[in-house]
């Protein structure tokens, strides 16, 4: 698909659009520093850039949505020909859903709780024309079959509970094409959807723009369904517009660092580097919030560059083949109890079985509800189990106690996949790190101070952070501080889950080269639990696909990868973006 | 680094003086009061307000100004001790229901929903027509009425902590479980703790006062608001001042300490910190 | 639908008698003192034994109580102390008084709270906010029974449009009733309005801030209707379930007002039970008052539950 030429008139234009945010009692910050972009008919342009990037704020913009804080300070933005800014409230509400509609974020709390999906859907009907019940009701059946609801005289009734996640995105999109606007904004429609989903929701938006010639504004930090589904692309930092143009050309010949560090710093299925580009954070690239982050630097005391260069993805056959950890049968029911309702009972885990020997890095990767979490939570002795076996080090996990249990949390570290409540807000980082030295080997308590502060410089922390409180760091930051602390006590195995979702892209791939470079330097193995194939691919030798909580398919990374059998694995495979 | 946001300090700056000023009227009395709360003068009696006295005086001729002060000092007494009383018994029960959840939890936590059922003036009532009837009995009734609240709240928080990915943290470094209750879950409880006791101290000032009133509480002729208010009303269309005086004091108290609630709340909410 | 109701009820039950007991422990945890307060303080010992005997005082607590509540069920609540006149009915006479002004007084503070709590909660953190939520305190900071006072001073005594107290049976006279009834109404519910202001504006608010509210807007949803199909909607079922915690409250502050207007509900018999230690009447005012708090929050509940679709769908399967 590749219109690249511009049919004269444009349906959206945004011209020099500049925000500034003004809060009270503190700084104004510019959100948006004089954007321009356009949207012609019947194309499908992407906006895409990380957080803070000011995507999200021109869509708000375009709406008329933006929080009471936030003015426009500059430009214009008029759709066919008339200016939008010099229309009054009213007439905007007349002009939403109308002319132009929006399919939001966060599909899971879009939908109102209380209101009949049908209903809800129907809501366009109500607001801009005069239908009766009858032919509304009929109109949603279209619009039902048009988005891939089945069954339509029972969803109509439904309330948005009843319906899972992709299909209420579905239900957001169909009150979105209702009017047929000619420009339906998409903002972030796939996040919080498994991926496999959002494969089919990105499939839908293509096929609408086709079928019903309506153009779409798609904004997204993920390249990936970008170039998938956009004609034209523009990329976003801190509210600048830094390089535009079509998808294809933009891959291929990308001029800006930003762009190509971009495109460059997610891992790939196959064939990854041994490190991933990043936008270093001393290279005048730096992020505003990654105050007091540098640049890893791989410790010279842990042995050459050459050593961490030759850290392949391959168990090496210096470490012992010694089992870390062993788990037969595994299998885990989940009962509500309660004096008073009938017991439920849910089976999240059955028959699991696997093994990881030191030095070997598994991922187990799976869509929401498949297990992948309750296994490491099993694994790290916060979730009990009843049925089966788990064998650490040889030691059944339900039969450690005391002094056993000690040498089994020193060695069995976890990173949280949430950095924002991965420490204690009351007390600051240091403090909190500190406590994990009363785990290591040598309880020396001169050193702590000192163990405490290499560590912080090994993650690439700066000093003055120590003494800081959670709220004053970044998120990247935070699980950077999470790492650390989980290796304050040279632990065997780091057990991760999701560790760097919740990053942008930039900070993950950040994140992912600072694990590769503290595994070659205190060796440890890694279990990493996550939905994100690629970044198996880049950091674990084995992985684990797990469905439904059952063990779909095992085996070495690369071959899974480049040969999958099951056909979920398959599916899985396909639906990774690029 | 974030910035702070001001406004929200904005309450506890505008009520704190004043909740200083009346915590201090009420330590002090013997010094702030003219007059002797006790002394008759029955040349002067259920006359209105004057140079000499500020509120007038009540039907024996006592300073209605002196005896409104010293009434401070038995509400705010009652208010801290009932307060304290509450909150040992509740941290203490919600804690325990929170670490230990299932049957401990359930048995626990249906019993204090139940106890929270019953109307607080019924219970006060009931319980201080048990106890006897003073200032003492008024101060272990209402806190134990206030229990079953601070139990909960303690619960809730507790449960909201015990969900955070550094609680989890704590466990897997070995933390021993008094140290997690200690480090990790109380520090993030006292917070919204000390909004509800202060909130609570407001509602202990009112209870009794409304015990008093109603003749369960402190006795005439010990000076305490609700007992001049009761009695106060038989004399209401001579000299209204002396029901509505002590009745205008309580008021503005309660305002003041809730204001200060409310202002703490704006203070410890996390979503005011962004 | 029957099945969330019955499943309601198997637990309302056991609260109800668990309730029974806990009053029945409160009313006897200290002995001697009915017998005290009706034979007078110079009562000898033996008078005092003759009349816990003859009152059945003197068995242990579990089989009063079972003695109790088995007659309770029945319809049976004893006789007075006092005078000996059979309890059951006297309270059952008064019973819809109470209900009567509980119901009047809940019903101005809604009249209040709801226009007050949503016009806060529409206009958060704008002027017209912090100056409802500033008068929300005020209101529930102020003291019943002063209030009470207040009113009696000034629109009995000085203006003379009230009675200052008694009470006019519904039967007698509907106006002469609404009117004695007004002042107490008005002294419960100005006071319970200021947390239901509150109540209504936290549910307004949190309801303002869920990404429903923005998809609604995004289709065009202008501000009249997004306030009666989605934000009214949305914040009623919260403010129920809380509402009625404050009902409880009010209903408790009868004993009170009753007293002060000298109103005759189950709050001032209550108060009678108390200062003459008369324990049946006590014991069956209590429980009356606490059934009726029990049975109002069970209701609320009950409809909560019946209204969020959410709840609805938990049980069909």
């Amino acid at each position: 698909m590749n219109k690249s030429l511009h049919h004269g008139h444009p349906l959206l234009r945004v011209e020099k659009l500049s925000i500034q945010n003004f809060r009270s009692g503190g700084e104004d910050s510019k959100i948006l520093d004089e954007i321009s972009f356009d949207v012609f008919p019947g194309e499908i342009v992407g906006l895409i850039g990380e957080s803070g990037s000011g995507k999200t704020i021109s869509s708000k913009a375009i709406l008329r949505m933006l929080p009471h804080s936030m003015k426009i300070t500059n430009g214009s933005i008029s759709f066919k020909d008339t200016d939008l800014l010099s229309l009054n409230d009213r007439q905007y509400e007349k002009f939403r859903g109308k002319s132009i509609a929006l399919i939001p974020q966060d599909a899971l709390h879009a939908l109102n709780p209380v209101q009949k999906i049908g209903t809800q859907v129907a809501e366009p009907f109500s607001i801009h024309g005069d239908l009766t019940k009858k032919e509304k009701k009929s109109k949603v059946f279209e619009l039902f079959s048009r988005v891939n609801i089945t069954n339509p005289e029972n969803r109509y009734d439904n309330y948005p509970h009843e319906f899972s996640g992709g299909m209420q995105q579905r239900a957001l999109t169909a009150s979105a094409i209702a009017l047929k606007p000619p420009l339906i904004i998409a903002d972030e429609p796939t996040t919080a959807l498994d991926v496999t989903i959002q494969a089919r929701i990105v499939d839908l938006i293509r096929n609408l723009s086709r079928e019903l010639g309506i153009s779409f504004l798609f904004i997204s930090h993920d390249l990936g369904l970008i170039s998938n589904l956009c004609d034209r692309v523009y990329v976003m930092r801190y509210g600048k517009i830094i390089e535009s143009g079509n998808t294809e050309t933009i891959f291929k010949t990308a001029s800006h660092p930003y762009t190509l560090a971009l495109m460059n710093s997610r891992p790939k299925l196959l064939e990854n580097p041994h490190r991933l580009t990043t936008i270093e954070a001393d290279n005048g690239y730096k992020r505003s919030d990654e105050n007091g982050t540098k640049a890893i630097i791989v410790d010279p005391k842990a042995g050459s560059t050459n050593q961490a260069s030759r850290l392949s993805n391959k168990a090496t056959s210096n470490h012992e083949s010694k089992v870390l950890f062993e788990v037969k049968n595994l299998s885990k029911t989940y009962s509500n109890n309660g004096f008073f309702s009938k017991k439920n009972y849910q089976k999240a885990l059955t028959n699991v079985n696997f093994k990881l020997a030191l030095g070997e890095n598994l991922g187990i990767v799976g869509e929401s509800g498949s297990g992948k979490t309750t296994i490491l939570r099993i694994l790290l002795k916060l979730t009990p189990y009843k049925e089966g076996s788990v064998d650490f080090s040889g030691k059944e996990l339900n039969e450690i106690r005391l002094e056993q249990l000690k040498d089994f949390r020193r060695n069995v570290q976890p990173v949280f996949q949430d950095p924002y409540s991965t420490f204690n807000p009351r007390f600051s980082i240091k403090s909190s790190l500190e406590l994990a030295c009363k785990l290591s080997p040598d309880k020396n308590e001169s050193r702590v101070n000192s163990e405490v502060k290499e560590m912080f410089n090994l993650v690439g922390l700066d000093q003055q952070l120590l003494h800081s409180f959670p709220h004053q760091l970044s998120g990247g930051q935070r699980q950077r501080a999470a790492i650390a602390r989980a290796l304050l006590c040279r632990p065997k195995i780091l057990l991760m889950d999701e560790p760097t979702s919740a990053l942008d892209v930039s900070i993950q791939a950040q994140v992912l080269n600072l694990i590769k470079d503290l595994q070659a330097q205190f060796k440890f193995s890694i279990i990493i639990v996550t939905h994100d194939l690629p970044v198996v691919s880049f950091l674990c030798n084995r992985i684990l696909v797990m469905k439904d909580g059952k063990v779909v398919e095992t085996g070495e990374t690369g071959t899974i990868i480049k040969s999958p059998s099951h056909d979920y694995t398959k599916n899985l495979i396909q639906s990774v973006p690029i | 680094m974030k910035r702070i946001n001001w406004k929200k300090f904005g309450l506890v700056t505008f009520s704190l003086p004043l909740v200083i000023l009346i915590i201090m009227i009420a330590s002090m009395a013997e010094y702030v009061a003219p007059f002797d709360p006790y002394f008759l003068d029955v040349m002067v009696m259920l006359e209105g307000p004057s140079e000499k006295h500020w509120m007038g005086t009540d039907e024996l001729g006592r300073d209605v100004f002196s005896r409104i002060i010293f009434g401070a000092q038995v509400s705010l007494q009652v208010g801290v001790c009932a307060v304290l009383v509450g909150l040992t018994g509740g941290v203490f029960v919600g804690v325990l229901a929170a670490y230990y959840g299932g049957y401990v939890d359930q048995i626990l936590m249906r019993f204090m929903d139940i106890v929270f059922c019953f109307p607080a003036i019924l219970l006060a009532v009931i319980l201080m027509a048990n106890f006897g009837t003073s200032i003492f009995n008024a101060m272990l009734a209402i806190g134990i009425i206030f229990i079953p609240g601070f139990a909960r709240l303690t619960r809730a928080i507790t449960q909201t902590v015990q969900r955070q990915a550094f609680l989890e943290a704590a466990v897997c470094l070995g933390l021993p479980g008094h140290k997690i209750i200690f480090r990790e879950i109380l520090p993030n409880v006292l917070g919204p703790l000390l909004v509800e006791a202060t909130v609570a101290f407001s509602y202990a000032v009112l209870l009794e006062s409304a015990l008093s009133f109603l003749g369960l509480g402190s006795q005439p002729p010990e000076p305490s608001w609700g007992n001049m208010i009761n009695i106060g009303r038989g004399f209401i269309d001579q000299a209204p001042w002396i029901s509505l005086a002590p009745g205008l004091a309580l008021f503005f108290t309660v305002f003041i300490f809730n204001l200060f609630g409310d202002g703490l709340r704006d203070i410890l909410d996390p979503k005011l910190n962004e | 639908m029957w099945k969330i109701i019955a499943g309601r009820l198997l637990s309302f039950v056991p609260t109800i008698i668990i309730a029974s007991m806990i009053l029945f422990l409160a009313v006897n945890v200290v002995p001697g003192s009915a017998a005290r307060a009706v034979l007078g303080i110079q009562a000898t010992p033996q008078a005092i034994k003759r009349f816990e005997h003859k009152h059945g005082l003197d068995r242990p607590l579990y089989i009063q109580y079972a003695d109790w509540a088995g007659k309770a069920i029945k319809g049976d609540f004893g006789t007075s102390f006092q005078n000996s006149v059979a309890v059951g009915p006297e309270v059952a006479k008064r019973i819809p008084v109470t209900i009567l002004l509980a119901s009047l007084a809940f019903g101005i503070a809604i009249l209040i709270a709801v226009p007050l709590g949503a016009l806060a909660g529409m206009r958060h953190q704008k002027m017209s906010d912090g100056t409802i939520t500033t008068l929300a305190t005020l209101f529930g900071s102020t003291p019943n029974f002063w209030l009470a006072t207040l009113l009696i001073y000034l629109f009995a005594l000085k203006f003379g449009w009230f009675p200052t107290g008694g009470y006019v049976p519904f039967q007698d006279s509907v106006l002469g009733s609404l009117k004695s009834l007004c002042l107490p109404a008005i002294s419960l519910g100005l006071v319970s309005s200021g947390l239901l202001i509150r109540i209504m504006r936290a549910a307004v608010i949190e309801t303002m801030e869920s990404n429903h509210i923005d998809t609604a807007i995004s289709k065009g949803v202008g501000p009249r209707r997004l306030f009666f199909s989605h934000v009214l909607r949305n914040s009623i079922i919260p403010f129920l379930t809380v509402g009625a915690v404050e009902f409880g409250f009010l209903v408790g502050s009868v004993v009170i007002i009753e007293d002060v207007f000298r109103i005759p509900g189950i709050g001032s018999l209550v108060l009678v039970g108390i200062i003459n230690r008369d324990y049946p009447v006590l014991l069956a005012a209590s429980m009356a008052i606490t059934l009726i708090v029990l049975l109002v929050n069970f209701l609320a509940d009950l409809s909560a539950q019946l209204i969020d679709p959410r709840q609805v769908k938990n049980v069909r399967n």
